[in-house]
């Protein structure tokens, strides 16, 4: 079963597609979280996803924009996609029937 | 926050990011940049992940191989060798210098005729350098990225004969403080180069173990003119340095086994 952290960068590589990259998906998660998200977290995140296989990362370009050093890109796996499924599904059936709205 | 402080900020996440992985760092300071991070943001964001990575290095046995090993036990008695080594100096330099004066012939009845020391000198000093260089190279390799721990720890170990030798004796510390200065620097060459991964690990622990064999070999009464029965925390010493690339080098093949068996799964990167 996948962590909070993990499922949100999983979804946020997910969404971007081929951009999905470092500082794409760390974007990703502080606009979606509205928190901020450090660095170290990412990345020894990114790592443990591909440790288990969710992600594939590799050596990307290099821009002007970034002092040009290059970027790390992710690629959610077929495995990936179905851990995201699975852990998805279970908060969806978890929280069916409990309403977060405030009285 | 001032120019110059986020200068500051910025130079050292500059130094922090060097802890990381070359690729990894350039990924980084790219995310960085590319977020208009800088000064002490930019130094938090790098400073976070490279503390995660050195907590990470220290749960593999390599960096306590090392620390306990080599850096404690290697920097102490070779601290103290180079304690005994500028101590020579010190009183073969004061019979040059006073050579006219003094009786050859009562030199060479106390065993402290010029050839003799000046040879013996050279053969101390070599020896030191080569298990100086032997110990940063075998710290290196163990530790990689944790290096700066371990070899901070073998230095602060080394120093401590010739710093209070230095403290105790002016003219004989200040030459201790120099000879440990030239050694500590072959150290750290040695520890550079250790950091770099060409050689498999059990080929460094024979090639390690014959050179540690040949200082041996040119080991001479020098070293310990007072501490004569240090020579079995010598030889302990000596058997030290392949031992522990030995258990490093089984266990890379170990693994290394393992994976092709696919007990183990491939590292990712």
């Amino acid at each position: 079963m996948l962590g909070e952290f993990e499922y949100l960068l999983l979804t946020a590589a997910a969404r971007l597609a081929d951009d999905a990259y470092g500082a794409a998906i760390r974007q990703e998660i502080e606009q979606a979280t509205g928190r901020p998200c450090s660095i170290g977290a990412l990345y020894t995140t990114l790592d443990r996803l591909e440790q288990k296989g969710f992600v594939k990362t590799w050596m990307g370009e290099s821009t002007p924009q970034r002092g040009g050093r290059a970027k790390r890109m992710v690629k959610v796996t077929a495995k990936g996609i179905r851990q995201a499924q699975a852990f998805y599904n279970a908060v969806s059936r978890v929280t069916r029937g409990v309403s977060w709205e405030s009285a | 926050m001032g120019i110059g402080m986020t200068r500051i900020w910025n130079w050292l996440a500059g130094k922090i990011a060097l802890l990381l992985e070359p690729t990894e760092r350039d990924s980084v300071l790219g995310d960085i940049a590319e977020n208009g991070e800088t000064g002490w943001q930019a130094f938090r964001s790098v400073a976070g992940l490279a503390a995660r990575r050195q907590f990470a290095l220290w749960k593999n046995f390599r960096p306590w191989l090392a620390m306990v090993a080599v850096s404690i036990p290697a920097g102490f008695l070779m601290g103290s060798a180079t304690r005994w080594l500028a101590s020579g100096y010190n009183l073969y330099s004061w019979i040059l210098w006073n050579y006219r004066d003094l009786d050859p012939s009562l030199l060479a009845e106390s065993h402290m005729s010029l050839d003799h020391g000046i040879w013996g000198l050279a053969r101390a000093s070599v020896t030191l350098l080569a298990w100086s260089w032997s110990s940063g190279y075998i710290i290196g390799s163990l530790s990689h990225f944790a290096t700066w721990l371990t070899g901070t720890v073998f230095c602060a170990f080394f120093l401590l004969a010739p710093v209070s030798y230095a403290l105790q004796e002016q003219s004989a510390g200040a030459a201790a403080l120099v000879v440990a200065g030239i050694t500590l620097a072959v150290s750290f060459f040695g520890m550079r180069m250790g950091r770099r991964p060409p050689v498999p690990a059990l080929v460094q622990a024979i090639f390690w173990g014959c050179s540690i064999l040949t200082a041996l070999t040119v080991y001479n009464w020098f070293w310990w003119p007072p501490l004569r029965g240090m020579h079995a925390i010598l030889l302990v010493l000596v058997a030290l340095f392949p031992g522990v690339l030995s258990i490093n080098g089984l266990w890379a093949l170990g693994r290394a086994a393992a994976r092709r068996q696919g007990w183990i799964k491939q590292p990712p990167r």
